[in-house]
């Protein structure tokens, strides 16, 4: 091993799928899939001293790339959990939410991107895009 | 090497989704440059997207002119470029790396409402702007491809001051022309192989079929692919066809046949070619 004050053993093998950022790519990825590109989505990632801030925005490519953040979430720098998901688009009656686990952040994504309202935005989006 | 595929039609006649999606089955381009667009956007981006969820395409651009650029490259890897012409639509596309491609979405004013002189006139200004966004945007590797509503050989394509397309690949390498003192770079026109019956295709790619006494020519060659000289070693002439077939079994055609000179579903025919970067 090549002689370095660095103890980065593991980065190797980390798990992409219990990866909260790679799940909500795979998730962006997924939204433009199934519109057939006319609603696309991409995560917007910030760092600063204490967290991760990564928003998920949608873009509507055919309305001049407009483009509107569904909801943020924000993560320790040190740590992956917990990740708090802030109301965004106004699916949860409270202000936040706090996931302990990827189960949790699972399930609060899947009662976002189900959510009434995601799919009115969707649809809206998609009747616009002429 | 990457080999990205083009394609461009004029389907302002036609405005058939169903033949298009079946076009562009067929030929499974990367870009895709479409004038007089009439469909719905959200109707062809379902439909060709359709084809085959592996290969998805992206909406890049629109203009006023309805020129309209579709490509297999997402967003994030492709630049529009602001142009003051309503003529052109210009989109930098990031190909790999160390390969850039400047494609430029043309459609210039039709015969109809304008003479040879204010055509010459538009190609000059146009021209003008194609060369400063090159500058603008350190850029060589340029494609315009587009309905030009001028033969290869009138003016505003020929001239030095218009888009001083040549019809010679030894010419076009040898990069630029100097007149009186300034440099002009060259665009290669393939199309001139493609006129009269010697090619296997068509005669041209827009047939007009008035037989009053200005129609001299019948066939012209108003869909056109200019290509700058740096992408002249990536381009493969035996890979620039007019397109007379479509349907992933070519049974379907859109001349009646090849010697009636009856175009069955439209004016225009589509051009396709490729780039092996």
């Amino acid at each position: 091993m090549e002689d370095t004050l660095w103890k980065l053993d593991g980065i190797e093998t980390m798990n992409n799928d219990e990866n909260p950022t790679f799940i909500l790519k795979k998730e962006a990825k997924k939204l433009g899939e199934l519109t057939k590109q006319l609603v696309e989505a991409q995560i917007n990632t910030t760092m600063d001293n204490k967290e991760f801030s990564h928003c998920f925005d949608i873009v509507a490519p055919v309305l001049d790339y407009s483009s509107y953040t569904a909801f943020c979430v924000s993560q320790p720098i040190d740590k992956t959990f917990p990740i708090t998901i802030f109301k965004g688009i106004g699916v949860f009656d409270e202000m936040n939410r706090v996931c302990n686990s990827v189960e949790e952040f699972k399930t609060n994504l899947s009662e976002i991107f189900g959510s009434p309202k995601m799919q009115q935005l969707i649809q809206s989006i998609i009747k616009q895009s002429l | 090497m990457i080999h990205k595929k083009f394609i461009f039609w004029n389907i302002g006649k036609l405005c058939s989704l169903s033949i298009l999606t079946e076009l562009i089955e067929y030929t499974n381009p990367d870009f895709i440059v479409i004038a007089e667009n009439c469909l719905p956007i959200n109707d062809l981006l379902f439909s060709i997207n359709s084809i085959d969820e592996k290969k998805q395409y992206h909406f890049c651009s629109k203009n006023i002119r309805n020129i309209l650029i579709i490509s297999k490259i997402s967003y994030t890897n492709f630049k529009i470029i602001k142009s003051q012409s309503i003529y052109i639509l210009p989109i930098k596309f990031k190909i790999s790396d160390s390969n850039e491609l400047l494609l430029i979405g043309v459609h210039l004013p039709s015969k109809i409402r304008t003479d040879a002189d204010e055509q010459y006139f538009i190609s000059r200004e146009v021209a003008k702007e194609i060369k400063d966004i090159e500058i603008n945007n350190n850029l060589d590797k340029t494609v315009l491809l587009g309905d030009f509503n001028m033969n290869p050989f009138e003016n505003g394509i020929v001239s030095v001051d218009g888009f001083n397309g040549v019809m010679s690949y030894n010419i076009a390498r040898k990069n630029k022309k100097r007149f009186r003192g300034i440099d002009y770079k060259y665009f290669y026109n393939p199309m001139w192989g493609h006129f009269g019956d010697i090619s296997n295709s068509p005669s041209g790619t827009f047939l007009f079929r008035n037989s009053d006494y200005k129609n001299k020519y019948y066939w012209n060659m108003f869909d056109q692919v200019l290509i700058r000289p740096s992408l002249l070693p990536y381009f493969d002439i035996n890979f620039l066809h007019i397109l007379t077939k479509y349907g992933v079994t070519l049974h379907k055609k859109l001349l009646k046949n090849d010697r009636s000179l009856r175009i069955l579903e439209n004016d225009h025919l589509p051009l396709f070619f490729l780039l092996n970067f």
